[in-house]
């Protein structure tokens, strides 16, 4: 293999995607040429360049889109069933049958049963309009059971500063599946971060949410109290152990701007040291020259 | 709190991932539970590609939508013993170059009138106002993105197809055959071409970057 043909692999070999034999040739050609080996880190630091050039969307736009979908699926006809579905499912005679069988059976059941007093059934309302029935059964005595699956959705409506509504935000910046659900829900508790609950779920998201824009929205509501020992402290705790280099940032820019340089200047000559992320590493080393502080320790 | 779950994350050999499997089928007997639990393993990748593809907040939005309710009236067709992900990845791909060929369209259409290539995003600005945003930084980072976005602008619609889904999305060859209906051999000269004309309009870039550019080296 000579060196044209060679480079001419480079990106697919990167990539993984060359034939075994074919590889085996280029890595042969690549442990004698030193040309060939220079250029393959420059396609390989180009392949890094690339990647790390496309930023990407923040995750608010993802909630948007998955808010609206789930409007326009609510509002969409239900999807049509698969030919297989379709085909499983038993014939309309035997369907029918069944059905005149369960008839039969309730109405003899029923009249057996009339003189035991038996708990109120349901009426259909229009809310069994979205139930979806999980099982039938036929009970001895001409009893039926019919497993139902309803949805209840209920709208909540009140000021902020009312109690229960506060609970609901709290249950939902805590437990909600939809990492948008709770970016809202602290994004509202914000307003109210003075007392101890908001605040300690403001904590709570910092220290333990998976999502970095969540974790990123509760710092930002947690600004005005920089200078609380506790918020302090958790602070330090993700400046050391927070896995986003955005959310790292964002915790020493609180930190700096109380201004108290005590317990500062060795947390952030620690973090100098012990930082792998470049931006994260600078912008340590800005804070200590803004505290007139120096990079090392003595 | 649970993470939600990564496309393939459980992936058996067959190639379909145990919870995508059961999704489709439950959401092929109308639980839209189910459909929505498959929304949210696949839509994050769904929206890059859209994001990528076409670098408008707005119409990634769009292609987002269209995929997965395109996704959503045709379920019935999905067989569910092929590859979820790769079916919804070929509506999606096709929904973006839908919307190539339209921009294109406009494009010709107002061919003298001022081009918005190139026009700064307000998202492109969000973006660079993070926190650990450094001004000289900030600036290199935009000339070199500037950069690399106008070379994967010069890819015809599909070569930049096939380079997007192999070099951020990762998936095999194989794979994007069958995403953008082509032989995986057809896919394997697609993404040559595309990597060759990259590195013909980036060599520079690494060029001034690489320690060791003095001497002694092949043009990229």
């Amino acid at each position: 293999m000579n060196c044209e043909a060679a480079s001419r692999l480079l990106d697919l070999y990167l990539y993984g995607e060359l034939p075994w034999e074919q590889e085996q040739v280029l890595e042969e050609h690549l442990a004698n040429c030193d040309a060939c080996r220079r250029q393959l880190e420059q396609v390989r630091a180009l392949h890094d360049l690339i990647q790390h050039s496309q930023p990407d969307l923040p995750d608010t736009v993802l909630f948007d889109c998955r808010r609206h979908l789930h409007e326009r699926l609510q509002a969409a006809a239900p999807p049509q069933r698969s030919w297989w579905v379709t085909v499983l499912r038993p014939a309309w005679g035997l369907r029918i049958a069944a059905a005149a069988a369960l008839l039969v059976l309730g109405f003899f059941g029923g009249r057996w049963t009339a003189s035991r007093p038996a708990p109120p059934i349901p009426q259909p309302s229009p809310d069994t309009l979205s139930a979806r029935i999980r099982f039938i059964e036929q009970e001895p005595g001409g009893l039926v059971r019919i497993g139902i699956e309803e949805r209840h959705q209920r709208t909540l409506r009140g000021r902020l500063d009312e109690e229960p509504i506060q609970r609901w935000l709290l249950a939902a910046a805590r437990e909600a599946a939809d990492p948008g659900l709770r970016l809202d829900s602290l994004d509202l508790l914000r307003a109210r971060a003075q007392h101890e609950p908001v605040r300690r779920a403001l904590l709570d998201a910092v220290q333990r949410d998976p999502n970095p824009g969540v974790r990123l929205k509760a710092l930002e509501a947690l600004k005005p109290f920089a200078a609380h020992p506790e918020v302090r402290e958790t602070l330090a705790q993700i400046l050391r152990s927070d896995e986003n280099p955005g959310v790292r940032i964002q915790a020493i820019d609180l930190l700096i701007e109380q201004q108290r340089r005590e317990d500062l200047v060795g947390l952030l000559q620690e973090i100098v040291q012990r930082e792998s992320n470049d931006y994260v590493r600078l912008r340590c080393r800005q804070a200590l020259q803004e505290l007139n502080a120096s990079v090392g320790t003595f | 709190m649970t993470p939600e779950p990564e496309p393939g994350s459980a992936t058996e050999a067959s190639g379909v991932s145990r919870p995508l499997a059961d999704w489709v089928r439950a959401a092929q007997r109308g639980d839209p539970d189910a459909f929505e639990r498959l929304v949210r393993a696949c839509d994050r990748g769904v929206l890059r590609l859209a994001w990528n593809m076409l670098r408008s907040v707005e119409e990634a939005q769009e292609v987002y939508q269209e995929t997965f309710l395109r996704a959503y009236r045709n379920l019935h067709s999905f067989r569910a013993d092929s590859d979820f992900q790769t079916w919804l990845y070929r509506i999606a791909s096709n929904v973006c170059l839908d919307y190539l060929r339209k921009r294109k369209t406009r494009r010709e259409a107002t061919l003298g009138a001022p081009s918005d290539d190139g026009a700064r995003q307000p998202l492109d600005l969000a973006v660079e106002a993070r926190p650990e945003a450094d001004p000289q930084r900030l600036l290199l980072n935009r000339m070199i993105a500037d950069r690399i976005r106008h070379a994967l602008d010069q890819l015809t619609p599909r070569e930049r197809l096939v380079f997007e889904l192999r070099h951020f999305h990762g998936m095999r060859l194989k794979q994007i055959g069958q995403i953008v209906g082509a032989s995986e051999e057809a896919a394997k000269t697609c993404l040559f071409r595309a990597t060759q004309k990259l590195r013909a309009a980036l060599a520079d870039l690494v060029q001034q970057r690489s320690p060791g550019s003095a001497g002694g080296q092949h043009e990229l």
